[in-house]
Parts: C-alpha cells; structure tokens; sequence
C-alpha cells in the first residue's frame, strides 16, 4: 500500500508469527537495502519502507519487495525478560485521575492489573527508544487523548488502545500516562545498542513508592 | 576559524539533508524543512548542497566573524545589516575578521537558510549534522544556539560573487496549494467525510514546529470504532485527531503513528509548508489515482 509518494506500508495479516515475520524483514532490508531505500520502520502489523525518490506506480520497486517478503526466513531468537520500576502517582502521572474515572476503577485495582501482565515489545518508534507493549489486560482499554499533550516527561509510562508505551524521553504525546520509571531506557552514549527495550524482548513491571521513584532517580 | 552568536533568534538550528537509516529505532529524519532554499544558500558558496548550514525561524541572527568568509542567505528574506551597513542578499556576502553580521526585518517567509563557504565543523552524529531538538541529538549540542555559542568553520575561504538569480528568490502566495495522494487510511472515513477534506481550506494554527504544524479546518468526522494502530509515519502526512482536527507530521515527527491519515503530501512539496505563515489557507491537490 503506497504511504504518500515515496514510501510503501507492507499489511501483514494476524497469524502466531507475525510479529517475528515482521523483524526479520526489516533485519533483512536494513542489511540488504534495496535501491534508494532511506529507512525502514516496523510497527505492530506492518513494516513500512521509505524510499528517496518517488516510487508511486513503479511495478520494479513493487515486485522487488514482493519478492523479498516471499522470500524471509524467521529466525529462532532466545527471549530477553526486562523487570521495570514504575511509580503509579498522579504527581508523575497527570492523566491517572482520569484514567481512574473513565475505568471506573481504583488505582490499586489498576496498579494490580498492570502489574500482572508480562508484556511484549512489539515495536520502538515513535521517538526514540519509544517502547510499544502488547498486550494490557483487557479491562485497561482507554482511548488516546483527543488533543494530545505538548510534553510528556522521560520515563512516562501510558496506555492507549490495549498497548502500554513508554516515553524514554520527554516528548509531545497523546496516551494516557498513568505512571513513571526512574529508569533511563535510551542512551545515545552507546551508539552501537542505545536503546536497552529491542522489538520481541518481555517487559513485566514492578510498582514502586514515590520515595522509591525519588532514591532512584537521585542515584541515576 | 570561528563565529560568535551575538544574537542567536527565536529558533536557529543546524541542520543538513537529514539523518537517515535509524528510523527502525525511532529516530526522525530531521534535516532542512525547505530543501530547495537550503541548496540555494549552499550553492551560492560553492557547498554541496546537502552541506550542514544554519536554520533561521522567524528571526534572524547577529554574529561576529573571527576570520574572513563569504556566506549565503536564501529561503525567507530579510534585511541584513554588515557592521551596521545594509547589504544585499542577492548575492554573496563576504565577511572580513570582526565584521558583525546582522539580520535584521524579516521581509517574506518564515525560514532563511544562512551558509558558510566551506561549511561548518560541527561532529556528525549517524551520519548527519541535523539539529533533533527532542531528543537533544546532533547539532550544536543537540539544541538551538544561544547567545554566546562559538561555531567553527571547516574552511573558512572568501568567494567570488555568485548571485542569486531572481527566479529562485521565496514565492509567497497568499494561497498555498499542496500536491498530495490519498493517506494510508483513506478508505475508513466515508465517501463525504474524503470530499470535504479533499475539498477544504485548512489554515496554519500558531502550533506549527520541526515536528509538526497542527492546522485549523471544518471538523473532519472521526472513523468510528478506530483501531489506533500505529504504523510509519513519513514526513507530510495529513493526521486526523479525534477531535476532528489535523496535525501535518513534519521533518522532527515521530517515526510512527497512530492517527488515521486522510492524504500524504508528495515530498517535494514539503519546503512549500515550510514558509506557509499561521492563518494562511492552505489546499490539498490530490491527483486521480
């Protein structure tokens, strides 16, 4: 599917592999790009591909990608667990009192239902070092804010949809943030592996005091 | 080999054709928001085009040069001042040690290109000198200049006069029409909801930065039961929000998003927003397709 004139967004359908699928392609055209190619982006379902030039109805490019999708082999990778401190107060967390109130819900039940969940990175992006994780437990289902906010601190971690993401850096944004990590997640000091999440990677999170939050991050 | 920032503007940044390749990480293009102006300024000086030079928003700079250079100003226009004396910036402007170089009214646009013959010696980090102001990256220490700021050059070398044939002096129309083709999520909104966008003036709202300009049309009705995928996001793509309002992505934006996306502006017509100012109408031309 053309994404405006010069780059193309590859649908997959939902099956077990899918996600796999998706990252070994895009390892495989960021080592083996094809010509012109400037970036290629991963998300949860597709795998969009941007080109420098204009490719709108350029059969060459279109049957080139084909052949390459039909082509992939997904390979078996061992699975990394992440254990991530987060604080679940409205001080760090300027849309839980409304979360709450569209859930109905109090914040130990959510912090419970949070907690529970070992989630999957599905996808960075974004930003950078933005995190998408699948899947929340299906009674945290909020929609995105309707106009979105202009900053969100670093370490912000929100809902929207049945994904939680995590702002590793401060950005605009429009999930609902309902906590925060003293964690720094993207370190562009380490050029060759900046960011510490990678896409298929488990993420669970560990609630933790105000004072917890504030030790931590004084000692970060 | 060096300039001072007397007067560093509203927003000045470094910048170049962009960083590309780490989108896969998160990380924006960044790079000139009107390309064609930044290769004028770069040509002018006898730089390659995609040569690291300065990004003038709204407001221009004043600098004291330490050593003798020629530079090139294009993209918004202003009056510019060399020790207090007007000169013309339809040509190259050479600088002597300690002459004070000053920008001054803005005239037309909303960004000016400033090159420097030989370019300047800034660190490139991923392959790029671009300035990404949100993730404190690349640059001059990763954010727009201040007062005080030294910048190097690589090279500082005077030139002969190139001019700045009048042709490729900034057009500004009142009235912008931007080439486009349908969005990714063009088919989830209904047959009338797509005539109204295609056929609407949609004006620049004062929220317009690198990342994005969110505009100001009629309320576009937002497709029902809306997944909020997020998928990549290129640079030019008509976002629709919940509240019936569109944020134009522009070079800082995000990598992904989850927006439903009406059009997508073909990216050579990116540098045509980049001089719109707020409350310009702004169409969208989609060809048949």
């Amino acid at each position: 599917m053309n994404n405006g004139d010069c780059a193309l967004t590859i649908n997959f359908i939902a099956t077990e592999t899918r996600l796999a699928l998706i990252h070994a392609l895009c390892a495989e055209f960021l080592t083996e790009p094809m010509p012109e190619m400037i970036n290629v982006i991963p998300a949860t379902t597709s795998l969009t591909l941007v080109f420098a030039k204009q490719i709108k109805h350029n059969n060459i490019i279109y049957d080139g990608v084909l052949d390459r999708v039909n082509a992939v082999k997904i390979h078996e990778k061992a699975t990394i667990l992440h254990t991530i401190p987060v604080c679940y107060h409205p001080d760090l967390a300027p849309d839980l009192p409304a979360v709450l109130a569209a859930l109905s819900m109090q914040v130990e039940a959510l912090i419970e239902m949070h907690t529970a969940t070992t989630y999957q990175v599905s996808m960075l992006g974004f930003l950078p070092g933005f995190a998408y994780l699948n899947d929340n437990h299906q009674a945290l289902n909020v929609m995105r804010k309707a106009t979105p906010s202009l900053q969100v601190d670093a370490g912000s971690v929100a809902i929207a949809g049945n994904q939680t993401g995590i702002y590793s850096m401060a950005s605009p944004g429009g999930w609902q943030v309902i906590g925060r990590t003293p964690l720094e997640l993207f370190n562009w000091h380490e050029p060759e592996k900046p960011m510490q999440l990678n896409p298929l990677d488990q993420v669970v999170f560990e609630s933790i005091s105000l004072n917890q939050f504030l030790s931590m991050k004084s000692q970060a | 080999m060096k300039i001072k920032i007397i007067q560093p503007g509203l927003l000045t940044t470094v910048q170049d054709s962009g960083r590309f390749g780490l989108a896969h990480l998160g990380v924006p293009c960044a790079g000139f928001m009107d390309e064609p102006s930044a290769a004028l300024a770069n040509h002018m000086v006898n730089n390659s085009t995609d040569e690291g030079l300065l990004e003038l928003t709204w407001t221009g700079i004043e600098f004291k040069s330490e050593a003798a250079c020629s530079v090139a100003l294009a993209g918004a226009e202003f009056d510019v001042s060399v020790n207090g004396a007007r000169v013309s910036t339809d040509a190259v402007i050479h600088l002597q040690a300690g002459d004070v170089f000053k920008m001054e009214k803005l005239r037309t646009g909303v960004r000016a290109y400033l090159a420097f013959a030989g370019g300047l010696a800034i660190d490139s980090m991923a392959s790029s000198v671009s300035t990404l102001m949100v993730a404190q990256l690349g640059g001059y220490k990763g954010r727009k200049l201040q007062s005080g700021d030294v910048l190097f050059l690589k090279k500082p070398t005077t030139l002969p006069n190139n001019k700045k044939p009048g042709w490729k002096k900034l057009k500004t129309p009142s009235l912008h029409v931007i080439r486009a083709t349908l969005g990714p999520e063009f088919n989830l909104f209904s047959t009338e909801t797509c005539r109204q966008a295609l056929g609407q003036a949609y004006y620049l709202t004062q929220d317009c930065n690198r990342q994005g300009f969110r505009l100001q049309g009629e309320t576009i009705s937002f497709p029902e039961n809306y997944g909020m995928i997020s998928s990549g996001l290129v640079p030019g793509s008509l976002q629709v929000t919940p509240d019936g309002q569109t944020i134009l992505a522009m070079k800082d934006a995000q990598t992904t998003g989850g927006y439903p996306r009406i059009l997508v502006v073909n990216q050579d017509e990116l540098h045509k927003l980049a001089q719109i100012r707020p409350n310009q109408p702004i169409y969208f031309f989609v060809e048949h397709q």
